[in-house]
């Protein structure tokens, strides 16, 4: 149980990782297309090889990957077709030839079951002896290398990455070869999915990618505090997910399905609820902004009337709305800023002073 | 009125590949071929939770749950679009993925409790499969498709001023808006019949490809429409031919993998022909000039 949740973890935080850079790229839509296909690298090793957890699954992967991001450009350069179409035409393509192949070749396999949709409690069975007697799963080691090359390539090449994200012709201009950053890139989201296809399924990965990313998206602006705080959120989102699959649900639901409607889950409550850029903070936002530009029109026309005062209609012959022109007459009576005699508004001291304020 | 369950399945399957070619013009010209992808994904949670309700595989529960979880989907992607800073992409990955999540969710929650042991059935939505099909789900497959032709029809020329100019479309006619909504509900409801035979993962591309391939052969919109029904239900006819020849295939890959030959076929023939009418015949009237070539 340990080593499943260690290995959701580390996964989750490869996806997340390069996640944030997929999202600043604007490539989801190729990722997505790139999750479906890379199936097809897997079943292809898969026929040959005839091993789960071998190298040649992550080179069939790769491979595919790269054939799927040539395929769409090629498409698309063709004309008549605009980008989505192309990839929607592609990935359909490679991954009905992948389901042809499952389905005739591989029917009675483990792949054929667990490669679409994933199993966390079975990607820490197939185990190793490493330091003499410590069992570790092959999954576990394979995807905390990929979590470690990630991270140092990401390090390493982060200003080339971000250049070439934001301003490409500049990016060439400098002398960083844009095609390689964008190929390197993909090479390595295939790798990713493969990796996590056994623990995930190739479906549930994008949702791993670009939920915590997008979550982050509410909270903050700067892309290094966006990447971190994005694999924190990876990390809850798995944690609760794996609370509520075991402790909840009593082990009855797959654990990846949980963690993908979890993601789902703090998602949206943080579309709602985030401080910022939330729905309540934006309609909170524009409810104050209003009650401001209501009291200076009120203050406006009291102002250069201090002594004479003014009668109320007044206030309503200037074409705004008459009921919240009657609320904030309300609430700068109450507040002390305005006083009424005889049916006339003055403006108090205390008003005068908030005036100047603002 | 058929002799054999295949000629049923044959014929729902010739109409149903008509309506989606028909549909997929729309929505490629639109080019809001994504948003057929979201509802596809989305039809699964609406079936699953229709089936754990209602503890029916009836096809018209299933669609109703599965209309009902579209409606949440496209809520979900107006509502993120209009109030967030997120890019479609975005949106659209989010929330097909994680309405899928959900869906394999309920599935494996419910999977193991007695009384729900068919649900794993459902996963017939997933690829699809023909040879599953009764003769009352042909039934609401023509009436489906008769609903869909029929407003197709009617609204011929205002869908084309709408495609082509919106703005326009917008400022003429005041039903712009409603015909935009029949249209969504319209195309929800040949997704959600399209799911039983093709599956959901692959619908997308019978509501994309033979559009592109009409694209290649024609520049005019009522052509497109003609060649685009034609190609659909051709590609579904003989998909669902191999996959009652072969077994244990799914549906939906043989039909996807058919209609792509066939894109691949038309578009090198018209680049072909393109190359013909322009470099082509110039190059064999130089070399004629030149004196290389004779008559």
């Amino acid at each position: 149980m340990i080593q499943t949740l260690a290995i959701a973890l580390i996964i989750s935080i490869s996806c997340a990782y390069l996640g944030s850079f997929l999202f600043l790229r604007k490539m989801i839509l190729i990722t997505d297309a790139l999750s479906h296909t890379v199936l097809l690298g897997i079943v292809v090793t898969y026929i040959i090889v005839q091993d789960m957890a071998s190298m040649w699954m992550l080179f069939g992967a790769s491979v595919v990957g790269v054939i799927t991001v040539v395929m769409i450009e090629s498409l698309t350069k063709i004309k008549l077709m605009k980008e989505d179409a192309a990839i929607a035409t592609v990935y359909a393509f490679l991954f009905s030839v992948s389901i042809a192949l499952i389905s005739t070749h591989l029917r009675h396999t483990l792949l054929s079951k667990y490669a679409l949709f994933g199993n966390l409690e079975f990607a820490a069975f197939r185990q190793v002896n490493v330091f003499g007697n410590i069992e570790v799963s092959l999954t576990l080691i394979y995807s905390a290398m990929l979590l470690l090359v990630l991270f140092i390539l990401g390090t390493l090449f982060f200003k080339q990455l971000m250049i070439t994200t934001f301003d490409a012709l500049y990016a060439a201009h400098a002398g960083i070869t844009v095609i390689l950053v964008h190929y390197g890139l993909m090479s390595l989201v295939s790798l990713t999915i493969v990796s996590s296809f056994q623990a995930l399924g190739v479906i549930l990965v994008i949702t791993m990618m670009v939920a915590p990313i997008a979550t982050v998206h509410f909270y903050v602006l700067s892309i290094r505090k966006r990447i971190a705080l994005a694999i924190v959120i990876a990390m809850f989102n798995v944690l609760l997910g794996f609370f509520i699959a075991i402790v909840v649900l009593e082990a009855r639901a797959n654990i990846a399905s949980t963690i993908a409607a979890v993601s789902f889950f703090t998602f949206v409550l943080s579309w709602i609820f985030s401080p910022h850029q939330g729905l309540f903070a934006i309609v909170l936002r524009k409810q104050s902004l209003q009650n401001k530009i209501y009291r200076d029109f009120i203050f406006k026309i009291l102002v250069p009337l201090q002594a004479e005062g003014v009668p109320k209609y007044v206030f309503y012959q200037q074409g705004l709305c008459a009921k919240k022109i009657s609320q904030t007459i309300q609430v700068m009576l109450k507040a002390g800023w305005i006083s009424k005699s005889e049916d006339k508004f003055y403006i108090t001291s205390t008003g005068v002073s908030k005036c100047s304020v603002m | 009125m058929f002799q054999d369950i295949r000629d049923v399945v044959l014929v729902g399957t010739l109409i149903l590949g008509l309506t989606c070619g028909l549909f997929s013009v729309i929505l490629v010209l639109k080019s809001q071929s994504m948003m057929g992808e979201v509802l596809s994904h989305a039809t699964y949670p609406g079936v699953v939770l229709a089936f754990v309700l209602t503890q029916s595989a009836q096809l018209v529960h299933l669609i109703a749950g599965a209309m009902v979880a579209n409606g949440v989907a496209i809520a979900f992607t107006h509502a993120l679009k209009n109030t967030t800073t997120l890019k479609s992409d975005t949106i659209l990955a989010i929330v097909l993925s994680s309405f899928f999540g959900i869906g394999r969710f309920i599935v494996s929650v419910f999977s193991r409790q007695p009384g729900f042991g068919q649900i794993t059935r459902l996963d017939d939505f997933i690829f699809g499969s023909a040879a599953t099909i009764v003769e009352s789900d042909v039934h609401i497959i023509i009436i489906v498709s008769a609903m869909s032709i029929l407003f197709l029809i009617l609204t011929y020329s205002s869908l084309k001023m709408m495609l082509f100019d919106a703005v326009y479309a917008k400022s003429v006619m005041n039903t712009s808006k409603i015909i935009d909504f029949l249209l969504l509900v319209l195309l929800s409801l040949v997704i959600v019949v399209g799911a039983r035979l093709v599956g959901t993962i692959l619908m997308i591309a019978l509501l994309v490809i033979p559009a592109l391939i009409a694209r290649q052969w024609s520049a005019h919109f009522a052509y497109n429409f003609m060649i685009a029904g034609a190609i659909g239900s051709l590609t579904t006819v003989v998909g669902v031919l191999i996959s009652f020849k072969m077994e244990n295939m799914p549906t939906g890959p043989i039909i996807v993998i058919v209609a792509f030959a066939i894109l691949g076929v038309s578009i090198v023939s018209r680049l072909f022909v393109a190359w013909l009418g322009g470099i082509g015949f110039k190059k064999i009237k130089y070399l004629k000039q030149v004196g290389v070539v004779h008559e």
